[in-house]
């Protein structure tokens, strides 16, 4: 398990919310120019990295998956993703393209990937698998065919209740069948969500932030529900605030013009409840939404079984804060 | 790679295809390259007018993964509503233009085992990348191309050359006239998707004629230039979580009306064919002039597309 350390990269997710009450809603918004580039290299950087590569060599099917037809939109993602962190980090990446013949360098592992672009045959990996291992985000393509969006490339090693190898394939809705929330006026949100994601066009991508949260764990995926299903039961009102973290994923949308598909890009983080003490203004509004989230949202997202244990330690943490 | 915004562009050549159509080369003023797109895509351009600024949609007529430049084929339309008679008459080599970046309302149907693509005059600039993509791919499609004459038909040399046997061509004043009818479409094998381009009459015709055939509605797909116009009656719109109350005078559609209020209302086509533009409707009667909805929808939701569609009554009550 690794945590936030430097608090300013730390995405807090209750920071648009009314009442101090936090609901389901349609909540993409546009991207500035300046938020569009998702790289982050945060102190945790190697540790994740270090980690995100073991889960994939433990479990190749079920942390990176394809259909054999996306190989242009592989090719389309690796362009993106050494524009994006060169962009951003140029002391850290670098890249030589020589017609073809591109040579990616990552200068704070100190590796180096020399490939011949549009061709796999170059590769050891499948040009997604190969340079999503550079990055500690989750990666996931939805391409749009008819008026939907099906997954046909995943690489992710911070799953919540999600698999590259079980979701494979599937539409929008399916993925998202067991969410619970109808508007008010009868409409599915899933169905909302997914026509609002066909407005995405390229060059105006989106963006959302997403929380929950987790017992001990940073993933939690279907093929090891039995691992961790009983560790949740572990959580009690005094070790919360070491165990239950509250992961937040910043989410981008970005529409892929060669591909017709959204990329859905996750940076995952985690700050355990305990750490809340270094911004109290963070401690005081997570307690409020964490103490007014109806059943139906915390079996969701399944947080139900340590939800009410740690409600109670946030409770008594800002008590023995006002005591002092 | 580009991710965000619009990309300025030079025009860097403009060819003359036809008497009407004109071909214009653009570049991107920052020599980088450009985004590739799909068969079908399109862009909206930007010309600054001065006192405003001209926004169009044009398919795009270069090739998918030609990053170095756009190509847009234009028809000179008499009944212009500014846009084309403007690039026809104003737009010269070296001119800047403002594009956004390719975007598709008009894909090629993925599980298609056979396209057939029926274009009427102008109609063909889609089916061009459309083409090129199929052609790649190693799938089969024909063209049924419809044009007043040989000569007012915009790449016919081109496409007889490049895809024989695939094209037929129809034009209804040569000597021996011919008729493009959608007859042909009852002579598909099943799994085959049918693709029209081309003015609302004709593509609602098409649309109707398919549907009749049995060809399932997931198979059907088009794209039109305008959209349909009808009588334009001023009405009310209330927009009842933005607590505004507008209204939308006869020159102007209710998309524009929102626009200018300073809501953000969605769009794209702005003609009632890609459904960009829906909004939730609370009360009122819809007076709907898209092709975009099927009858059953209409009944079924309330809904409306704000950039063709009108209120049957006085007022609309909207929610976005």
């Amino acid at each position: 398990m690794f945590k936030s350390t430097n608090l300013d990269l730390f995405t807090f997710p209750f920071t648009n919310f009314k009442n101090k009450t936090y609901r389901y809603s349609n909540d993409l918004v546009a991207l500035s120019e300046d938020k569009v580039n998702f790289m982050k290299i945060t102190p945790e950087y190697k540790v994740q990295i270090k980690r995100k590569r073991e889960m994939l060599e433990e479990q190749p099917e079920v942390r990176y998956q394809s259909f054999p037809h996306t190989m242009e939109m592989q090719w389309e993602f690796v362009e993106l993703l050494i524009d994006l962190s060169i962009n951003k980090y140029p002391e850290h990446f670098s890249v030589e393209k020589d017609g073809d013949q591109w040579t990616f360098t990552n200068h704070i592992l100190g590796e180096t990937e020399t490939f011949i672009f549009g061709d796999e045959s170059s590769l050891s990996l499948e040009p997604y698998d190969m340079i999503g291992r550079h990055f500690h985000n989750d990666f996931m393509l939805m391409v749009n065919r008819d008026d939907n969006f099906y997954l046909e490339v995943a690489q992710e090693s911070f799953a919540a209740l999600f698999s590259p190898n079980w979701n494979l394939g599937m539409s929008f809705n399916e993925i998202h069948g067991p969410v619970p929330f109808v508007s008010r006026d009868g409409v599915e949100l899933t169905d909302r969500i997914r026509k609002f994601l066909l407005t995405i066009e390229p060059g105006a991508p989106r963006t959302r932030v997403n929380w929950n949260l987790m017992a001990d764990r940073w993933d939690v995926n279907y093929e090891t529900m039995d691992i961790w299903g009983p560790e949740r039961d572990k959580v009690t009102a005094e070790n919360a605030g070491k165990l239950v973290h509250l992961r937040v994923e910043e989410q981008w949308f970005i529409r892929m013009p060669r591909s017709n598909a959204i990329l859905f890009v996750l940076d995952t983080q985690f700050l355990p409840l305990e750490d809340l003490v270094l911004r109290p203004e963070w401690l005081e509004t997570t307690y409020f939404n964490l103490a007014d989230i109806p059943d139906y949202m915390a079996e969701y997202k399944g947080m139900a079984p340590f939800l009410p244990q740690s409600v109670e330690y946030l409770e008594n943490l800002m008590n023995s804060m006002k005591v002092k | 790679m580009r991710v965000i915004g619009n990309i300025e562009m030079y025009v860097g050549k403009i060819e003359q295809i036809t008497e009407s159509v004109k071909r214009f080369y653009l570049y991107p003023s920052d020599q980088k390259l450009l985004p590739a797109f799909t068969g079908g895509a399109h862009i909206t351009t930007y010309v600054d007018l001065g006192d405003n600024i001209l926004e169009r949609e044009y398919s795009l007529v270069s090739h998918p993964t030609d990053r170095t430049h756009y190509a847009i084929s234009i028809n000179r339309d008499p009944h212009s509503r500014g846009g084309s008679a403007y690039w026809h008459d104003h737009i010269k080599v070296g001119d800047k233009v403002i594009s956004s970046f390719p975007k598709n309302h008009f894909t090629l149907g993925f599980h298609a085992k056979h396209h057939v693509f029926y274009a009427a005059g102008i109609g063909i600039t889609p089916f061009l990348t459309m083409m090129e993509e199929l052609e790649a791919q190693g799938k089969t499609f024909e063209l049924h191309y419809a044009a007043r004459t040989k000569e007012a038909c915009a790449y016919h040399d081109y496409l007889h050359e490049k895809y024989p046997g695939k094209c037929t061509f129809y034009f209804s004043r040569s000597d021996e006239p011919q008729r493009m009818t959608p007859e042909t479409m009852k002579n598909q094998r099943i799994g085959s998707h049918v693709y029209f381009c081309g003015p609302v009459a004709m593509v609602s015709e098409y649309k109707e004629a398919a549907l009749s055939y049995g060809y399932p509605e997931k198979s059907i797909h088009f794209e039109l230039f305008a959209a349909a116009s009808g009588e334009n009656n001023p009405f009310l719109v209330e927009v009842i979580n933005h607590n505004k109350v507008i209204e939308v005078n006869p020159e102007q559609t209710l998309l524009e009306a929102l626009l200018d209020a300073g809501i953000e209302a969605p769009y794209s086509c702005k003609a009632g064919g890609c459904g960009q533009c829906e909004v939730d409707v609370v009360e009122g009667e819809v007076d709907h002039r898209d092709i975009f909805f099927s009858d059953e929808e209409r009944e079924q939701k309330k809904m409306i597309l704000t950039c063709c569609s009108r209120a049957k009554e006085e007022k609309l009550v909207l929610k976005l």
